[in-house]
């Protein structure tokens, strides 16, 4: 069905097929733009991913870089001004891009779940947990009365609620940020997804309750075995979630690679130059050493390589046209005219 | 630890001096009858910080620590106890004296875009205090605002632009100029890089850590982020629900963390480096609400090596070095030797 491992068509396709397993999810070319009053905003850019089961997929930039953007759209969760300009998500044989509003209802929630970053404002604050967690039983998986109830109950001691019987009577504001991260999973979790798209799901928690979820995640991945992508700015959650990670940057993404291949030999300057940034518990550092810049407006169209200003690699090749995504090493992808080697 | 940091830590004179901080919020009562309730967001602390030294106060959501800077700054009072700066107590000074004191004392908050005046460009605000406290001549003001311009780093074509046509890091550019144009000895940080993007980060504790050179600023540096803490503090006050449960020089705090919650909150940090894995001690629960703290330690109802004794005595601090105290009945202060050793490459 793929072409081979990391065959890179030249055309900025790219066939991203690491694992045994075919593909869930495939995203392929996607271009979102979004109408404002000051231009367009090429919010998303030629994005190409896969994911596979049982399989963490990390999505790392800073805020604007289009990763949240990239994942939303795919499930068709854009603003009325955005636009799917082009590319095709493919999951279980279909192409999400091109079903009804009805049928995309249907695949949210029990095929593809998703867990925000602000938990507090994805609960129903006039419902309590266990209604909203029976709600999506009853509306997905056909349950009915004491049956949803229960599962409902055994639901939120999978993920970690104590006093379940207690929790499930209580309101959203009544819960602590971290419980209602586990009562969001937990609703997640109804429908036994295949995906769970987790968008910053640990941003607003603190570090003592981070800890808590990321390692909840993993539990239920190797429970249920489903696909996970994780989308966040923190490369520290990335390492120790993530088995495959993609960096983007205004849009478009910048390097792909296998989680250690990325953090060991990162090829593209802004990975680099990411990782260098980076305060760190392990070590003592003298100075940081910041990437100069900012990152650029999102109206700027550039011709070439979005990181050019802040990159110290850059040329003229680099101002003139952009890089394609291309491979560097065995399936390891940058898009840079003058990618990093392999160096310590 | 950089020589000459080394030199202007070691001055040695205390700058600022808390002690026994309390502040208590009285909660609304929510009908007649019920009883009043008390946030004890702050109880009875002790800290100080010596001239051109940065202190790092780190906790989670909740523990006091914005309190604990509020105070120190005198935009808070306090229920009980002390704030000393340069040996005057900030509590009770007048307003005319508090205003003169406050040259000394600057503060850089959260979210610059909320700390600047929208309708004022970048070079206006950032000369506003020279004017309120009535400095220099008109050519004496410019010379010393394009002199605090130039050493935070804003480029000229910026000066002129109002906040919403700058970006974050910009922003919080100027907000250090306009902290720093009157020369202040401290100032309080609450999480000055939390709102920036990843990358703007260190560009602004790189630029804290210039400045602090080069004015011999001391900072109180309060922040969730155990990695910017580590990597910009002299000395380490580690806060919950309240209370400092230790304070330690930033190499043996970090080394040799004493307080099960400082080892706890060090372990959850995750590493960017996917080979590394972590023994980590996940700490169960949620921190108590500190309208009702649990009894004895506060830290016992999570805490991994609690005895029934934790929920009844209070623990004192207990010296481990001349620098390094914990409050804890079982840490093994003895066992310091032992490094934090429970990362494994």
């Amino acid at each position: 069905m793929l072409p081979s491992p990391g065959q890179n068509r030249g055309d900025g396709t790219l066939k991203f097929h690491v694992y045994d397993m075919p593909p869930l999810l495939t995203i392929e070319n996607l271009q979102v733009h979004f109408d404002t009053e000051e231009g367009v905003v090429r919010a998303v850019e030629d994005v190409s991913f896969t994911v596979s089961a049982g399989k963490t997929l990390g999505i790392v930039g800073e805020s604007g870089c289009g990763k949240s953007v990239t994942c939303h759209s795919a499930l068709g969760l854009i603003p009325p001004n955005g636009r799917i300009v082009g590319g095709s998500v493919m999951f279980d044989g279909k192409d999400l891009l091109e079903q009804t509003p009805e049928q995309l209802d249907h695949i949210r929630g029990s095929q593809i779940a998703m867990v925000f970053q602000d938990p507090m404002s994805s609960l129903n604050p006039i419902h309590t947990i266990g209604t909203q967690i029976i709600e999506s039983l009853v509306l997905h998986r056909g349950m009915r009365g004491f049956e949803a109830r229960a599962e409902a109950l055994r639901l939120l001691d999978i993920v970690g609620i104590p006093e379940s019987v207690r929790r499930f009577k209580e309101y959203p504001h009544q819960l602590s940020g971290g419980m209602n991260q586990r009562a969001m999973i937990a609703l997640a979790l109804a429908c036994r997804p295949k995906i769970l798209i987790a968008d910053e799901p640990t941003t607003a928690l603190d570090v003592t309750i981070q800890a808590q979820i990321l390692d909840l995640l993993r539990t239920l991945q190797g429970e249920f075995g489903m696909a996970i992508i994780l989308i966040t700015h923190d490369l520290g959650v990335i390492a120790e979630m993530a088995n495959e990670v993609v960096v983007m940057y205004a849009g478009r993404i910048v390097e792909q690679a296998h989680v250690k291949d990325l953090f060991y030999s990162p090829a593209h300057p802004y990975t680099r130059g990411l990782l260098d940034s980076l305060p760190r518990l392990d070590q003592s550092i003298e100075q940081l050493t910041p990437i100069e810049g900012s990152v650029p407006s999102p109206y700027e169209v550039m011709p070439g390589c979005a990181f050019e200003p802040r990159c110290r690699f850059a040329d003229e090749l680099c101002q003139k046209t952009v890089p394609l995504l291309h491979t560097v090493k065995r399936e390891h992808f940058a898009a840079c005219h003058h990618p990093q080697g392999a160096a310590p | 630890m950089n020589t000459s940091r080394n030199i202007s830590a070691g001055t040695g004179e205390k700058l600022l001096v808390a002690e026994g901080l309390v502040r208590h919020f009285r909660q609304r009562r929510r009908h007649l009858f019920e009883a009043t309730r008390v946030v004890r967001a702050v109880d009875n602390i002790n800290f100080h910080l010596n001239t051109g030294e940065t202190l790092g106060l780190v906790g989670e959501s909740g523990c006091g620590k914005s309190t604990a800077g509020r105070l120190v700054l005198g935009i808070d009072r306090p229920t009980a106890g002390t704030v000393r700066f340069e040996g005057i107590d900030v509590v009770d000074l007048p307003p005319e004296e508090w205003r003169a004191m406050r040259r000394e004392l600057q503060m850089v908050f959260q979210d610059p875009a909320g700390a600047l005046d929208p309708r004022k460009s970048a070079i206006d605000q950032i000369r506003e205090p020279l004017a309120i406290h009535a400095i220099g001549s008109r050519e004496e003001r410019e010379r010393i605002v394009g002199e605090i311009c130039e050493a935070v780093g804003l480029p000229e074509a910026t000066k002129t632009r109002f906040p919403h046509e700058l970006s974050g890091g910009q922003q919080q550019r100027v907000v250090i100029a306009r902290a720093l144009i009157l020369k202040p000895k401290l100032i309080v940080c609450d999480e000055p890089i939390s709102a920036l993007d990843v990358s703007i980060q260190a560009q602004v504790v790189n630029l804290l850590a210039d400045l602090r050179q080069k004015y011999g600023l001391a900072y109180l540096f309060i922040s969730h982020d155990l990695k910017v803490i580590r990597h910009i503090s002299d000395r380490i006050a580690v806060m919950y629900l309240g209370e400092i449960v230790e304070t330690g020089g930033r190499e043996e705090l970090f080394k040799t963390p004493l307080h099960p919650y400082t080892q706890a909150l060090i372990s959850a940090v995750p590493i960017p480096d996917p080979m590394r894995h972590c023994d980590r001690t996940i700490l169960k629960g949620d921190p108590p609400s500190p309208i009702d703290p649990p009894s004895g330690c506060r830290f016992h109802t999570r805490c991994p090596i609690a005895r029934p004794e934790c929920a009844e005595k209070k623990p004192e601090h207990r010296p481990a070095s001349s620098t390094h105290s914990v409050a804890c009945h079982f840490a093994q202060i003895d066992a310091e030797k032992k490094e934090n050793a429970s990362c494994t490459p």
